[in-house]
């Protein structure tokens, strides 16, 4: 389990803001199409953005193996402009919620992780 | 059979991989400095694949080595690594699943984040097998799929991307080195199941 500070902080900085970001490019979508649509688009695209834009956190983190918890949250986040309509108006509040989204993604990764090694599941 | 696409994928990136690498080398420093202080005084090693050379920093000194790397480009990057390196290596740019060195030459053959990238693992891990000799230890630092929901999911989608970029995300290699013969020692995880050591010894007695 990773105890090193740099990287426990820059874990959380990497999901939380690439998170947020994603939720901001998702809400740049269409709102006029169906919920269940808008989420399906929202998610490839959020994602995609926050893997476009993984790279200076991987160079600085580590590399793309250890961006999983970027990946979960940005899929979250991204669906947040067509769960919560409202959030679309209110920016500040949609990039909040998409860096919520990313903490949460990464406390799961992290506890995940603590599991796993402890138990040494899976070869 | 060259894997050629992939020399010229690594050779574009070679100039600037030691600063895409930067974190994770500086991550899983003291993971692999732990397992090349397995390299014995005296060994036949093989260390696959060298890179830029960045985990030469992780190599006890004094040791005689023999690397490999598909790419000339990232070779010639890690020439002043070798240069410097208190030991000997000599590097060689070959692929993996062709090696030309004669059967059981190796006491030891150690890995670095490269079956993620061999385009045939199966015939890779074959290749390291023939010229270990029996009893040898494989020492491979790697990335792998996961078994658990949802991270083996989300590796799963991103590999489409990924394997056009660079590394397969959702490989499961520890599954490979049984199936090529090899009897695991232990698997080590680093970041959930996903980054870790594996040993294994290439056993006294063949495979039927």
């Amino acid at each position: 389990m990773e105890k090193r500070l740099y990287f426990l902080l820059g874990d959380q900085l990497a999901s939380a803001s690439l998170s947020a970001l994603a939720a901001w490019v998702a809400h740049l979508l269409p709102d006029h199409w169906p919920m269940a649509v808008e989420m399906g688009v929202g998610m490839v695209v959020g994602m995609l953005a926050a893997m476009v834009a993984m790279p200076p956190f991987m160079a600085l983190f580590g590399a793309m193996e250890v961006m999983v918890p970027v990946m979960l949250g940005s899929m979250a986040s991204s669906m947040l402009p067509s769960m919560a309509p409202h959030l679309r108006t209110d920016l500040v509040a949609l990039l909040w919620w998409g860096a919520v989204c990313g903490w949460l993604a990464w406390g799961l990764t992290w506890l995940a992780d603590r599991w796993i090694r402890q138990e040494g599941k899976h070869g | 059979m060259a894997d050629s696409n992939g020399a010229k994928r690594w050779n574009s990136t070679a100039r600037f991989y030691d600063l895409l690498a930067h974190g994770a080398e500086k991550r899983w420093g003291p993971a692999k400095q732990a397992l090349f202080g397995r390299m014995g005084v005296d060994q036949k090693i093989l260390f696959a694949a060298l890179g830029t050379g960045l985990d030469i920093a992780f190599f006890p000194p004094g040791r005689t080595i023999q690397a490999i790397d598909i790419s000339p480009g990232m070779l010639a990057q890690a020439q002043s690594r070798i240069t410097a390196y208190p030991g000997a290596i000599t590097a060689h740019c070959l692929d993996i699943t062709a090696l030309p060195f004669p059967d059981a030459s190796f006491d030891q053959v150690f890995t670095s984040c490269t079956f993620c990238s061999v385009p045939d693992p199966h015939t890779g891990l074959a290749e390291l097998y023939r010229v270990m000799r029996p009893g040898a230890e494989l020492g491979m630092f790697e990335h792998t799929g996961s078994h658990y929901v949802p991270f083996n999911w989300l590796l799963d989608m991103c590999n489409p991307l990924c394997r056009h970029i660079g590394p397969e995300m959702n490989r499961d290699t520890v599954a490979n080195v049984r199936k090529a013969g090899f009897r695991i020692h232990s698997v080590e995880h680093h970041f959930l199941d996903v980054v870790k050591t594996i040993r294994a010894l290439r056993p006294e007695q063949d495979r039927g």
